[in-house]
């Protein structure tokens, strides 16, 4: 323990000081008004600086310091406990589950503490797997004991995962992972002209564990902190820094191999925010950095575990892993009345270095940019953007001498949305999207360029007929081009074009009455582009589908509900065989397929809180199949269920609440398994409070 | 009284970015390379008709680390979501790296293993599975034993990848999709009976965790 403690607060001497020195500059200065727009220099979170303190931490840190001053001050010091055990059961077509947990508060005149302990043990009906769990969970808050918000989490889950093969070996996955930890934080305190956030952890963390007799152990401790500090350097601009550590040591256990562990890791941040009459936006830079050494499986250049042919000393590894990354944002909003523009820009870069795996180093950069202009004209309203990714990874892969060169992907996407008010209650939405993917290998290490472009263009239109009838129309045209770029990868490039029509309708006949019918129909060409060519075996196709719903909704008294609904779709497939000199295309038919499904469904509301609910469905699907032999297969498939819902609640002071979905399925058809035939569904628990 | 805002753009303003607009209608912002012809013979994927095809494409796809062919069975988006589901080994494996798996997670793997200088064996289903009948708009079949090697060009190892799983197949516009892949457990080594392989959530894991 002497040497763990020696080994982790080393690094941490300096921050230790230099949060005593905040603590005491905290406690001596007064609350003078928080400098403006500090609230901004959350965001200044990035992908390269996980660790440091986001913006969701910071919500969650103030929201530990709004509960640590919910109490009563001259209350009792005692001020109640409540509990609330709660046990159920449920069960469905994948597994059977029984659960139970209890939940306790306990209220003191400063602070509160929580516990929450569960148990559940689950059986599954399609594999020969059961799974038992435990966990619990515990929280404490010292209130305003102290100048700080002061807490102590602790986590216990305990698992054991049985699952049986169809070799019939069994394989036992067992967890038992506990972790406690000390938090002490202080957001937005003043020094001075600066506005500061300080955070520091203390933590522990056991795990011991079995997957496939291989057992994967750990003990270890960690300190972490961090400071934030920003101030005003004229109205509407404000510059925020901070700094983030944290120190992880102790021992893993591996197969066979046990041997101490450490992780050290930190990162730093500063952002230049601000609000003023050229727009409100950032300016922010991360840096973050850690390593870890850590026992390992043996890997191959691609990361996979290589162990086959290895005697067992040698197939765990003492790994060292490294990384650096850097971050650098731009956000700028700009708002002039009707008009609206959102500038972003990024680049982010990181190295990541392996000692001993095959997949040595990885270099990654991205940069971003993205452009958004809205706005509106008379009764127009248009918003375009463009969105841009170019982004690189390299490997030089563990004892190579060269790179093995850049895998780029480059996006590119331009959108458009023009919203008009017609004549009358009719409303256009016009949309357009087009956008270009392109995965480059550099120095050709792959054969995988590819291109892939894709076009959307949709018009919807929808009306209001005097509140009874509404209507709605869509067209619809997208063309997605497939192309792969070198000679061995391209005979399957193609062009797919396709069109959507959907006009439907909702008629309110009667307040009790709603009729509901929409019609679809989708075409699409294939054209693959070498076609033509006698070594690509490959066929132009059509394949068109007509899909007509209908739905109508019945409520003859406020206790029941009824819908019927019908799906009616009909599809067609076909190959060109040949075009003329003019140009025509002639197709083949290969297959007609006509599926019809129709629901039935009810509701009926048998007293307060008791509901009965009914549903079932049939399903007829005819194919037809042309070719050397014609052939009609038909198949049907069906299901019904039957259920009930209870929601009571007894008494004010102690409330016995109960719950209760419960519902019998019975279903047939061709890909119905014995297990999927016949099956309970429900969801069934009681709770208590008290 | 009440007085309408003051125009700060002019109408001609919103004829220029229609003109933008047609302008991209044209199709002329962007244009794709020039593909090389192609020197071999064509991977023959088969019509998205019937859910064996688009399983059968699967295979394809992996025997020829051809992305489109993973790509374009995977059920794209706006109709049912993608779902892929781990074993325990694999979700234990990889903590969080599963979760909210979809298409753009599926399809970034694929990318990233056909890319880093593999060739795979594949297997997808054994020879004594019978496949349900299609039927409506969705089909699932379940015990589907799945056999799957892995072997970097870079340093000749070969990692083998053998699991059960319960495959879900929908119709979407006109084809069916495989919409969601649930892998039950890893499934013996036949070379090695008591060893028990990885399922293809552990390269899954691997490769999307990158």
């Amino acid at each position: 323990m002497k040497a763990f403690l020696d080994r982790t607060t080393a690094p941490f001497l300096a921050l230790a000081v230099a949060s005593a020195l905040v603590f005491v500059l905290a406690a001596a200065a007064p609350a003078p008004a928080m400098a403006q727009d500090f609230e901004d220099a959350e965001d200044d979170t990035t992908g390269a600086a996980a660790d440091s303190l986001s913006n969701a931490e910071m919500l969650r840190l103030a929201a530990l310091e709004a509960e640590a001053v919910s109490g009563d001050p001259l209350g009792p010091f005692w001020q109640g406990m409540t509990n609330k055990p709660k046990a159920g059961v449920r069960s469905n077509v994948r597994q059977y589950s029984y659960y139970g947990e209890n939940v306790t508060n306990v209220n003191f005149r400063e602070g509160s503490f929580n516990n929450t302990s569960s148990y559940s043990w689950e059986e599954y009906r399609k594999q020969d797997k059961t799974l038992e769990k435990r966990t619990d969970q515990f929280s404490y808050n010292a209130g305003r004991l102290f100048p700080f918000v002061t807490s102590i989490t602790g986590n216990w889950d305990w698992s054991e995962d049985l699952t049986t093969n169809t070799a019939g070996f069994t394989n036992l996955s067992k967890r038992d992972s506990k972790n406690i930890n000390l938090s002490a934080s202080k957001t937005k305190f003043q020094t001075g002209a600066f506005t500061n956030t300080l955070k520091a952890d203390a933590r522990v963390d056991d795990q011991k564990s079995v997957n496939q007799g291989q057992r994967n152990d750990f003990s270890e401790g960690s300190l972490s902190g961090g400071l934030q500090s920003g101030t005003a350097l004229s109205e509407g601009v404000t510059v925020a820094g901070r700094y983030f550590a944290k120190s992880t040591s102790g021992d893993r256990s591996l197969g066979n191999s046990t041997s101490p562990s450490s992780a050290s890791a930190d990162s730093a941040g500063f952002g230049v925010y601000f609000d003023r009459s050229f727009g409100t936006g950032r300016v922010a830079v991360t840096r973050s950095n850690f390593d870890k050494k850590y026992l390992d499986f043996k890997k191959n250049s691609n990361g996979l575990i290589d162990t086959v042919g290895l005697d067992d000393q040698d197939k765990v590894v003492e790994e060292l892993e490294t990384r650096d990354a850097v971050s650098v944002e731009f956000e700028h909003t700009l708002q002039l009345r009707r008009m609206k523009l959102i500038t972003k820009a990024s680049r982010s870069t990181d190295n990541q270095d392996y000692r001993v795996s095959g997949v040595g180093l990885k270099e990654r950069e991205q940069d971003q940019f993205d452009v958004t202009w809205g706005f509106g004209v008379g009764r127009d309203s248009l918003a375009l953007s463009y969105k841009f990714l170019w982004k690189w990874d390299d490997q030089r892969i563990k004892g190579a001498t060269l790179n093995r060169g850049r895998q780029y992907t480059k996006s590119r996407n331009y959108d458009l949305t023009w919203m008009r008010p017609l004549i009358g209650g009719t409303r256009m939405t016009f949309k357009y999207h087009e956008g270009l993917t392109q995965d480059i290998a550099e120095k050709v290490h792959n054969q995988n360029d590819k291109d892939r472009l894709q076009t959307d263009v949709s018009l919807r239109l929808d009306r209001d007929w005097q509140q009874k009838f509404k209507t709605s129309m869509i067209f619809s045209y997208k063309q997605g081009q497939d192309l792969s770029i070198r000679e061995s990868r391209s005979s399957n490039n193609n062009v797919k074009d396709s069109y959507e029509i959907s006009p439907g309708f909702l008629w309110t006949l009667a307040p009790w009455l709603t009729l509901d019918q929409s019609y679809q129909v989708f075409i699409q060409y294939t054209d693959y582009v070498y076609s033509d060519l006698e070594s690509v075996n490959r066929d132009d196709n059509y394949n068109k589908r007509g899909n007509l719903t209908t739905k109508v909704t019945i409520k003859p008294t406020r206790r029941l509900d009824l819908v019927v609904r019908n799906d009616y779709n009909r599809r067609f497939n076909a190959t060109r065989v040949v075009t003329d000199a003019a140009g025509n295309s002639y197709y083949h038919k290969d297959q007609i397929q006509t599926i019809s499904k129709i629901d039935f469904g009810m509701t009926f509301r048998v007293a307060p809180g008791v509901t009965l609910e009914s549903a079932t469905y049939q399903t007829e699907d005819v194919k037809d199949t042309f070719g050397a032999r014609d052939r009609t297969t038909t198949t049907r498939s069906g299901e019904v269920w039957v259920g009930t819902k209870v929601n009571k609640r007894w008494g004010k002071t102690r409330p016995l609440e109960l719950s209760a979905t419960v519902k019998k399925y019975n279903a047939y058809g061709p890909a119905v398994t014995a297990t999927s035939a016949d099956y309970w569904e429900a969801d069934v628990w009681m709770k208590w409070e008290f | 009284m009440t007085r309408s805002a003051p125009r700060i753009l002019h109408p001609a303003a919103l004829l220029v970015a229609l003109l933008v607009a047609l302008a991209a209608l044209s199709g002329c912002l962007f244009e794709p390379r020039d593909p090389a012809p192609p020197s071999t013979s064509s991977i023959q994927y088969l019509p998205k008709t019937s859910a064996a095809n688009v399983w059968a494409n699967l295979e394809r796809s992996l025997v020829n680390t051809h992305a489109f062919g993973w790509e374009d069975n995977v059920v794209p988006e706006g109709g049912t979501p993608f779902i892929y589901i781990p074993d325990s080994q694999a979700a234990d494996q990889f903590p969080g790296v599963f979760d909210g798996w979809n298409r753009t997670k599926e399809v970034a793997f694929i990318n990233r293993l056909y890319n880093s200088d593999v060739t795979i064996t594949a297997k997808l289903k054994e020879d004594d599975f019978v496949p349900p009948d299609d039927s409506g708009g969705e089909v699932q079949w379940e015990g589907v034993v799945y056999d799957v090697s892995v072997t970097s060009k870079t340093d000749g190892s070969t990692t083998r990848y053998r699991g059960r799983a319960i495959i879900t197949f929908s119709v979407e516009g006109n084809f069916w999709y495989i919409t969601r892949w649930e892998d039950q457990f890893g499934e013996g080594d036949p070379d090695n009976p008591d060893q028990i392989l990885p399922t293809m959530g552990v390269l899954r894991g691997t490769f999307g965790s990158k």
